[in-house]
């Protein structure tokens, strides 16, 4: 009986304006996106080199950078991969600095999210599924076309599940209809996407797509179950969506910020500055010491001069430490609490599958911290010692007028063949490990699901048609 | 008889479910999103005039100028670029200014919060206060159609335009009240902040944006009545309305972004670092020659003076050089901004935005004043630099009487915001005067 079912609202969806109209707008997106894509990861292959290449390192032993490498799963879930660093310095104090973007990016363009499938999937497909299932039940028990189908030997589970169905299908109709043109776009202008290595991520993402799809659909059933009139449904159900979907995952970042006590950008600079000063000030005070034949000795001299001014760089790296422990505390904050829509869950498990966004970038730094470890002990395997930081030349003058020049002192060279500079491990994770990185979020998602359809189901059984 | 009209929408309006859980929603998001601006506000205020003062102080000891631009207080309004581009210039004589520093670019907030969007008024009176519109007219005349009034109310004596009107009227005196309560309420803590101050010219920016507001939501409520008008039932109504309202809200912004990207492109960042890179490596060879001669003096404890002034010399043409390079680019950039603030014109949501933050002045046009008026700074200064550094050989007494200009502070006065914003609050007019004509035409010839 449930395929009669399945097929009659089949046949009723596919008939009516509304599926033509996400179909129309559906096919558009996926089109742009494909569109979109190429030029951005052509520009990002030339900038940082292909994907399949190994990993290269610059080979000093002065410090090295890291570069994150273009995703070729970035169509599916960019997660704002255009505003985050793509390289990593690694520096001989221990530091790990974020390279900048170029500053000869337009910055007068408004920064806009891209159109990735993420994108699509989040807002548009969120809103048609509702568009389609908001009148589902409501509707024919106004027609009068629910009493006349639950007199049959059917039971209402079955007409829920039906109903559900149908939708869930067509969905995926649609977004596999987009996501092969989208595909089909990518590869015509000659790039090879997916890789052999990107297949299962990908449907694992249709198949995340559709937890998600369902969530809506689920909703829009439990919507139309309560409700007396579909308008009243409809509307409901759009408040929801706009709560979910634009709403909370811009709020999260907003209460995280009230929160967690980050310093500010400018709070830290000031704070860099005010140890700055203070180093000027312990060199004077050494000036004086030296004019006043307390130290004499010039490798006394040239110790303390070295001494303040790494203490110096101890405290800066302390201060940006604290910044950045600041940020991530609030970036942690706010995407726990983003967790309440499930559109950012869906998001966070979409970035660990097709590993990018935050995921990525978090992999990134946790790889490079690693590779650190074991740059640095290859550096001093090659060079003997390790001298942190670069110092500028400094004059000193004795009480009996004469002048010790310090030298700047520089992390040395490696001259000789560093053909067996460990390589970079970047960050890929396997299939098991993306399923473990997406899974809270996708059980979160499965939750909503269990919830929504359940109370969907409860109440049509309790209901009078 | 419209009189009439409007007094029966506007309480139908009042007493309806959606309209109370759209204002409870706008005030909320109101409410939350002038608390939290106003506090970011006062912080950036904060640390902006600590930087001043710490300047001050820096000054007496040695001469680095660096030009600040201050927060604008009605950014909670409308945020605009206010939060995303930078906020100091610091004017070094080899380079010219190109990028403010601060937030945004050098900013490392940008990365770790890089998922979250913020929201202001704007914010809301965009997204919720157009959704507000459409639900309050989808079913306007669709609706009364649906259950037979319709025909009751056009029996009277009045005339379809009449009808129209009041309910045109009476809708949006029902959206007055959300839009009147948030503006009031964001007033509330700004003037109940005793680290913020307005002035008469930021009273006539609030009321100018509340008048732009009010033309973004009259396009919906007209665009509303005009399908209400021509669609066979309310919901297929509700569904065309709410597609146009996601394509002109969530999707339109990104496609004219990513249009003018493709269509109309600019030099890619590599190229333009490799053309500086190309005229600053002709002067450094120089550079790197003086140097070594000045260390040598140094080592030696002789006199560098007249090898630092040749070296402070070339390094200041090479700015001006780069500086001819650098403007192109930020030509490029302009050119490329403008084409995608043109496209972004085709859509109310894209107008409002352009509007609301021209007239709070944390549009783009503000800061390009801002930059604008650094690097002239920075021309002056680097030429009354070259007097002085010519003088100090050879004439020590005359090189001390060069003045040198005062840093600017940058205003931006009333005028040149509303100049900048005409002609998107024009456009905005244009529409809500094209929906009301094609809601009057649609309905005029349909059936009742």
């Amino acid at each position: 009986m449930i395929w009669i079912i399945l097929r009659k609202e089949l046949a009723y969806h596919i008939t009516t304006a509304r599926a033509f109209i996400f179909l129309i707008i559906s096919i558009s997106l996926f089109v742009i996106n494909g569109l979109t894509f190429v030029g951005a990861y052509k520009s990002d292959v030339e900038t940082y080199g292909d994907p399949r290449a190994e990993s290269r390192v610059g080979r000093s032993t002065i410090g090295t950078a890291l570069t994150a490498k273009p995703n070729p799963l970035e169509f599916c879930v960019e997660g704002n991969a255009h505003i985050r660093p793509r390289m990593l310095s690694i520096n001989l104090d221990g530091t790990i600095q974020s390279q900048r973007r170029s500053q000869y990016e337009n910055f007068k363009l408004p920064d806009v999210r891209r159109i990735d499938w993420s994108f699509i999937i989040q807002t548009i497909y969120a809103l048609f599924c509702v568009v389609l299932t908001f009148d589902a039940i409501s509707g024919e028990r106004l027609r009068g076309t629910l009493r006349l189908m639950a007199s049959n030997s059917v039971s209402r589970a079955q007409i829920l599940l039906g109903k559900y169905l149908a939708v869930l299908i067509i969905s995926l109709a649609v977004l596999l209809i987009g996501g092969l043109i989208s595909l089909a776009i990518i590869n015509l202008l000659s790039v090879a996407i997916p890789m052999k290595a990107d297949v299962v991520p990908l449907l694992l993402f249709v198949l995340l797509s559709m937890f998600y799809v369902s969530l809506f659909v689920s909703m829009s059933l439990l919507a139309s179950s309560l409700t007396r009139t579909s308008a009243t449904a409809l509307l409901s159900l759009l408040f929801i969506v706009i709560v979910l979907v634009f709403v909370v995952p811009n709020m999260a970042g907003i209460i995280a910020g009230k929160l967690v006590d980050a310093p500010t950008d400018y709070e830290t600079r000031a704070r860099s500055d005010a140890v700055g000063t203070e180093y000027v000030e312990a060199a004077r005070e050494l000036r004086e010491r030296i004019q006043n034949g307390i130290i004499k000795d010039r490798d006394e001299i040239v110790k303390a001069d070295r001494e303040t001014y790494l203490r110096m760089v101890e405290d800066r790296k302390q201060i940006q430490k604290e910044y950045e422990s600041g940020l991530m505390g609030k970036q942690k904050m706010a995407e726990a609490l983003a967790l309440i829509s499930p559109s950012s869950a869906f998001q966070a498990s979409g970035e660990s599958l097709a590993n990018s966004g935050a995921v990525f970038q978090r992999r990134f730094r946790s790889a490079a911290e690693r590779y650190q470890v074991i740059y640095l002990g290859y550096v001093e395997s090659k060079v003997g010692e390790i001298i942190p930081t670069w110092q500028p030349p400094g004059t000193f003058r004795l009480p009996d007028k004469s002048i010790i020049n310090i030298p700047e002192v520089r992390p040395k060279q490696y001259d000789g063949d560093m053909s067996d500079l460990p390589l970079f491990a970047y960050p890929n994770p396997s299939i098991p490990e993306r399923l473990q990185s997406a899974l809270f979020n996708t059980a979160l998602l499965v939750l909503w699901n269990v919830i929504c359809f359940l109370g969907a189901h409860i109440i049509f059984i309790r209901r009078d048609i | 008889m419209i009189r009439y009209i409007v007094a029966r929408e506007f309480l139908d309006s009042l007493e309806s479910l959606r309209f109370i859980i759209s204002t409870v929603l706008c005030i909320f998001l109101i409410v939350f999103t002038v608390y939290v601006s106003t506090g970011d506000y006062v912080d950036r205020l904060r640390d902006h005039n600590a930087a001043v003062a710490a300047h001050e102080e820096e000054r007496m000891r040695t001469y680095q100028p660096k030009i600040y631009r201050k927060p604008q207080p009605l950014g909670i309004f409308s945020e605009g670029v206010d939060k995303h581009v930078g906020n100091m210039v610091e004017i070094r004589i080899w380079e010219s200014p190109f990028r403010a520093k601060g937030y945004g670019w050098q900013s490392r907030e940008t990365e770790y919060m890089a998922s979250f969007a913020s929201i202001d008024v704007a914010f809301t009176i965009k997204f919720v206060l157009s959704l507000l519109a459409i639900f309050l007219t989808y079913d306007a005349v669709s609706g009364e159609r649906e259950s037979g009034l319709l025909k009751l109310v056009l029996s009277n004596s009045i005339s379809r335009g009449a009808f129209l009107i009041g309910k045109l009227l009476g809708r949006l005196l029902c959206l007055l009240i959300p839009l009147t309560m948030g503006v009031i309420i964001s007033l509330l803590f700004l003037l109940t902040n005793p680290s913020i101050q307005l002035e008469g010219a930021d009273w006539i920016r609030i009321g100018i944006f509340f008048g732009v507001a009010l033309s973004y939501v009259s396009v919906f409520l007209c665009a509303g009545l005009a399908v209400s008008a021509v669609a066979r039932s309310s919901a297929s109504s509700l569904i065309i309305l709410l597609t146009v309202w996601i394509l002109t809200i969530a999707i339109h912004p990104v496609l004219s972004v990513i249009a003018a990207r493709n269509l109309h492109p600019i030099d890619s960042p590599r190229t333009m670092e490799r053309k500086v890179r190309s005229i600053e490596e002709e002067y450094q060879k120089r550079l790197n020659e003086i140097w070594a001669i000045i260390s040598q003096l140094r080592k030696e404890g002789k006199d560098q003076i007249e090898y630092v002034i040749q070296y402070n010399t070339i390094n200041m043409e090479k700015g001006q050089v780069v500086d001819k390079t650098k403007q192109d680019f930020l030509n490029q950039f302009t050119a490329q901004a403008s084409f995608a603030e043109n496209l972004s014109r085709l859509s109310p949501a894209g107008c409002f935005s352009n509007a609301a933050e021209a007239i709070v002045s944390t549009d783009i046009g503000a800061y390009d004043k801002f930059i604008e008026r650094t690097r002239q700074f920075w021309h002056q200064h680097v030429t009354q630099r070259k007097k002085w550094e010519k003088l100090l050989r050879e004439n020590m007494e005359e090189a001390r009487k060069i003045e040198f200009p005062e840093e600017p502070v940058v205003e931006y006065p009333l005028a040149e915001s509303i100049q900048r914003a005409a002609p998107d609050i024009a456009l905005l007019i244009l529409f809500t005067g094209l929906c009301f004509i094609a809601s009057y035409a649609l309905f005029a010839r349909c059936e009742v």
